[in-house]
């Protein structure tokens, strides 16, 4: 069965999911940033065993479910699929030689790797391998193949394209194996989203938007496995890698260093604007968005319309503008999101709201709409950014409803300081 | 901010056209280029030439045209607009892209002459 058969589409919420499971997408900006601020929250040792745990939870969901649907049964069936699912995700090529007590993997393109040393390799050092997603990966396929517990299998990534070396290695070793929790699958997302509904210039929204899922249902990694589209590196990835990620950075802050909340909720804050400047901008900047909707016109109610359409055509979830008054305050609302299914799964009901990726996008989509000169073609460099998100205007944001703590909806309050 | 000439434009093709290549909005480095031609010249005809030096035609993307070489490297056309995207496989090491994207302003120039 094709990969591309697995793919399964909740239109109306703009959710997407592989073989049940459900997977968006985002650039090489959003993705080395989303690690490095689970770094920057936890260091660097702990950080890279957080993500590799959870790049090693997410995608046993993603292949059991790929096996099962596929009734691929043998580890050879099994090994030589999951490396397809992986590079059709655009995460790039791995080979893996390992038995039911481990092994090794080798790769000589991946994304994360290829992508910080495309993005940074030119000046700065980097000693750390990059590639904890490859890794959780290479121990969940080893697990899967030969019918293993979670946590059988530990990776470990020992050469890395990110560290200057030719080609990234992983050494695959025995764990100590744990019950695995139920996956986060469809079932479980249609739990906490409600009906859609419309929101301002929802038309031209849905339409776009609908354009925008249909070009993605076409990418695919390429005979590297990577992805090169819209100006950066795309990814097909899994929320339960984000999201764990996240949760578990914020949660063990909560638990050793409370008053250290507030910044740790802004640095996930700022992943999600980091996501509307890079990978927003870069679509909208690219030809692929003049073909099919047209130039630039950099009227803040085109551009919010647009930024809205990006994020469901990305799998975001059914995002709509509530309200919108330039230069004052936007009201963007979520009847789905990729955040709450996870976090409601997994923790139960939040005391607090907990959206923060879309708190992030939805402050960086008023600054996208109402500041950059998109006609003047900007440059979207990290100089750029600084200076966007530090300079006036400024804008607060608020999160005053949130699916992850029962309300009916999530809410984003967008209001000028 | 303003994307910065990378090459000195070359002559005119024809009576009423200019290009220059110039650096794509892009912050993968060096690997988009861009150029910008009238809407009203005929664009079949370029699509048409530029299959007859080789490139291969990619599905398009709405408006926009895609073309291919052999290793990669792809030519975006929007006939809409006039917009032209060099795009260098991202295998191409960083100090040989922006060769690599005058290979293939050229080859559009001469698929411009009449």
């Amino acid at each position: 069965m094709p990969i591309e058969d697995l793919r399964e589409l909740l239109a109306e919420q703009s959710l997407t999911f592989l073989a049940g499971i459900p997977y968006v997408y985002h650039c090489h900006h959003y993705n080395l940033f989303h690690d490095q601020t689970i770094d920057d929250a936890l260091g660097e040792t702990e950080g890279a065993r957080v993500r590799t745990t959870a790049a090693h939870t997410a995608f046993r969901e993603l292949l059991g479910a790929v096996f099962a649907a596929t009734g691929a049964t043998t580890p050879a069936e099994r090994i030589s699929l999951a490396a397809e699912v992986f590079a059709w995700m655009g995460h790039g090529r791995i080979s893996l030689d390992v038995s039911s007590t481990g092994g090794r993997a080798r790769a000589p393109s991946l994304h994360y790797g290829f992508a910080w040393r495309e993005k940074y390799g030119a000046r700065v050092k980097r000693d750390e391998p990059s590639d904890a997603v490859a890794a959780g990966f290479a121990a969940a396929t080893a697990e899967l193949a030969f019918d293993l517990a979670a946590d059988a299998i530990t990776a470990t990534e020992t050469r890395c394209l990110a560290t200057r070396d030719p080609e990234c290695e992983f050494a695959l070793t025995p764990g100590k194996g744990h019950l695995s929790r139920p996956p986060i699958d469809e079932a479980t997302v249609r739990r906490y989203v409600i009906p859609a509904i419309h929101g301002v210039d929802e038309d031209r929204v849905a339409a776009i938007a609908a354009g925008l899922l249909e070009f993605m249902r076409a990418v695919q990694g390429d005979e590297r496995g990577l992805v090169a589209a819209f100006n950066v590196f795309v990814t097909a990835h899994l929320p339960g890698y984000y999201n764990e990620t996240v949760y578990e950075a914020v949660h063990h802050v909560e638990r050793t260093a409370p008053a250290g909340v507030a910044a740790v909720e802004a640095l996930m804050r700022e992943a999600g604007q980091v996501c509307v400047f890079n990978t927003f901008g870069n679509v909208l900047l690219s030809p692929e968005w003049e073909g099919l909707v047209g130039p630039l016109s950099g009227v803040p109610t085109d551009m919010m319309a647009f930024c809205t359409a990006i994020a469901r055509g990305l799998g975001f979830g059914h995002w709509l503008i509530h309200e919108y008054e330039p230069r004052k305050r936007l009201v963007i609302q979520a009847t789905s999101n990729y955040e709450a299914p996870f976090y409601r799964a997994r923790y139960g009901v939040a005391k607090k709201p907990r959206s923060y990726f879309v708190q992030g996008a939805s402050l960086a989509m008023m600054l996208l709409s109402e500041t950059v000169p998109w006609t003047d073609r900007p440059q979207l460099t990290n100089a750029y950014y600084i200076d966007l998100f530090r300079s006036k205007p400024r804008y607060r944001v608020e999160q005053t409803r949130c699916t992850t703590r029962g309300d009916h909806l999530s809410e984003y309050v967008v209001e000028a300081l | 901010m303003t994307a910065m000439p990378a090459t000195p434009a070359l002559p005119e093709p024809g009576p009423r056209l200019s290009c220059a290549l110039t650096r794509e909005i892009t912050c993968i480095r060096s690997l988009a280029w861009r150029t910008d031609l009238p809407a009203a010249i005929d664009w079949p005809r370029l699509a048409a030439a530029l299959e007859a030096a080789g490139l291969v035609r990619r599905p398009p993307v709405g408006a926009m045209q895609r073309f291919a070489t052999t290793r990669g490297d792809e030519l975006s056309l929007i006939p809409t607009t006039g917009r032209v995207q060099f795009r260098v496989h991202y295998t191409v090491p960083e100090h040989e892209r922006r060769f690599a994207a005058e290979r293939l302003f050229r080859l559009l120039y001469h698929a411009l002459r009449p």
